[in-house]
């Protein structure tokens, strides 16, 4: 079904709508721009950067705050029901990942500032490599927020499959970082930071990616989550992006 | 359109309704699961009230009208709309609550002891025991127990349409029929007649027609939405409120009037 192209009757309602869509996207470039600055930091060893990152938190948990005040109104006054009704509880629940990142954006920051400031004489060569996962994180929240917007399915569905591409990393990565710490016993404090920073990543990803999801809910009305857990989604047909 | 989870009490089949000329109803089809509550949605004009008006026979009272189709009743399998089948008696036993309250200028006893004298009923401590059971059920009876013999008109909105709800399950009807009967009312008295249409159904089974969507999310469990004489989807009121099929479905529970 496709999704109604024409306005409310009640002018004020399309305008809440756009009001609480601009502040998710707002959310979202303030969210994609911190992830970015705390790898970039953490792969130069720049606390000035990762300090500002941690500053900049602040600006998300106050989108979040209006987001979810938004929401509420939302829901009392306009008693939203069918695409609307959808369409605030995806963005309400991607407000909710989205402040997530954030987080995971500022502990990638704090550590960043940690490894700086610890005396090192083995540098932890995996550094460079969260570089590469990041970027795949990246893309991925690139890709939900994208797919939101334009409520894209195939982009929706390309993010589930990214999100399998970063977990075979993410374990990749655990197992190297593991082996480099047995060989080398007095790093290893400086490579568990390294460790959380890629977990953290790890976890962009998996917010990522229910974001994606949210996507079908609001589109088609499907709740594609936990395919194990989901009845409906048992049948051998219902794959994402599949009518 | 899925009822599996009740069977059907009454079967519309290919129901089409003229007054005159004029058709307000096109080839209607849907099941009335029983003891459920299913909802009439859609514009002024969209023919809900004249749908709910055959399963009584109502539009008899008013010549040049004509029906074509079938309301077949179950489970005695009986067309509700055959010139063999008599009003009256189908008016016993398909019941109807109006928007406005609309006791008769009689005491609360007599108003609902009406129908049961209209068919015959004579012995006194019946008639008690039926009204009793009546207002019970209409969860007015501790209101008025104690003041049978005032008039009906001398109550609040909310409790007169109690009274005429009472009324109409004295003669133990199986269907009951509610055109807007909150339309009238404040939203305390809204939400007890919500509260009695709740623990009604269980017994009886339960057509709406309602102006206030929000009230058919209510109270509901299957949704029509009708639009021009056409039933344009009819489903779970749930599905219907969430994730609608048609997009004029969407449109007009959206608020999208164009």
């Amino acid at each position: 079904m496709s999704i109604p192209t024409s306005a409310h009757t009640l002018k004020k309602f399309d305008e809440e709508l756009s009001t609480l869509r601009d502040l998710v996207l707002k959310m979202g470039g303030i969210v994609e721009e911190q992830v970015m600055r705390a790898v970039d930091a953490l792969e130069r060893g720049d606390s000035d950067a990762a300090r500002a990152v941690i500053e900049r938190d602040r600006d998300i948990d106050r989108l979040e705050l209006r987001a979810d005040e938004e929401v509420a109104q939302l829901l009392a006054r306009r008693a939203p029901l069918g695409v609307d009704l959808r369409t605030v509880l995806t963005l309400s629940k991607t407000v909710n990942d989205l402040e997530r990142i954030g987080d995971e954006a500022k502990k990638i920051a704090r550590i960043a500032v940690q490894l700086q400031g610890s005396p090192d004489d083995d540098g932890i060569p995996q550094i460079a490599e969260v570089g590469a996962l990041s970027r795949l994180a990246l893309s991925m929240l690139h890709g939900a927020l994208d797919a939101l917007v334009r409520l894209d399915l195939d982009r929706a569905t390309r993010v589930g499959d990214e999100d399998d591409a970063l977990d075979d990393a993410y374990k990749s990565m655990v197992a190297t970082l593991t082996g480099f710490m047995s060989g080398h016993p007095q790093a290893v404090s400086q490579a568990v930071q390294v460790m959380f920073a890629i977990k953290a990543l790890e976890r962009i990803g998996d917010h990522s990616k229910n974001i994606s999801e949210y996507v079908f809910y609001l589109v088609e009305g499907r709740d594609v989550r936990h395919p194990k857990a989901n009845p409906a989604m048992q049948s051998p047909d219902a794959e994402p992006g599949q009518p | 359109m899925n009822s599996s989870a009740s069977s059907p009490k009454a079967r519309v089949k290919d129901l089409s309704f003229f007054y005159g000329d004029f058709q307000a109803l096109k080839d209607v089809s849907l099941n009335v699961a029983e003891n459920e509550v299913t909802a009439l949605i859609g514009p002024s004009g969209c023919g809900k009230s004249t749908l709910l008006r055959c399963f009584n026979r109502m539009h008899d009272l008013y010549p040049g009208s004509r029906y074509d189709g079938q309301i077949v009743l179950e489970p005695e399998n009986i067309d509700l709309l055959s010139p063999q089948m008599d009003p009256i008696e189908t008016r016993m036993r398909i019941g109807m609550v109006f928007q406005k309250p609309n006791p008769f200028p009689k005491s609360i006893f007599e108003n609902v002891a009406y129908g049961l004298r209209i068919m015959g009923e004579k012995r006194e401590a019946v008639l008690a025991e039926k009204v009793e059971k009546a207002l019970r059920d209409a969860a007015i009876w501790d209101e008025v127990k104690d003041r049978l013999d005032n008039l009906a008109t001398s109550l609040s909105g909310g409790q007169q349409q109690r009274v005429c709800i009472a009324r109409t399950l004295a003669t133990e009807p199986e269907i009951v029929l509610f055109d807007e009967p909150t339309s009238a009312l404040d939203p305390i008295a809204t939400a007890n007649i919500e509260e009695l249409i709740m623990e009604l159904h269980k017994r009886v089974t339960i057509l709406i027609v309602t102006h206030n969507m929000q009230q058919a999310g209510r109270v509901s469990r299957y949704t029509a939405f009708m639009y021009l004489g056409e039933l344009v989807e009819f489903g779970e009121t749930e599905q219907i409120f969430t994730n609608p099929l048609k997009e004029q479905t969407e449109n007009y529970i959206t608020g999208r009037f164009g």
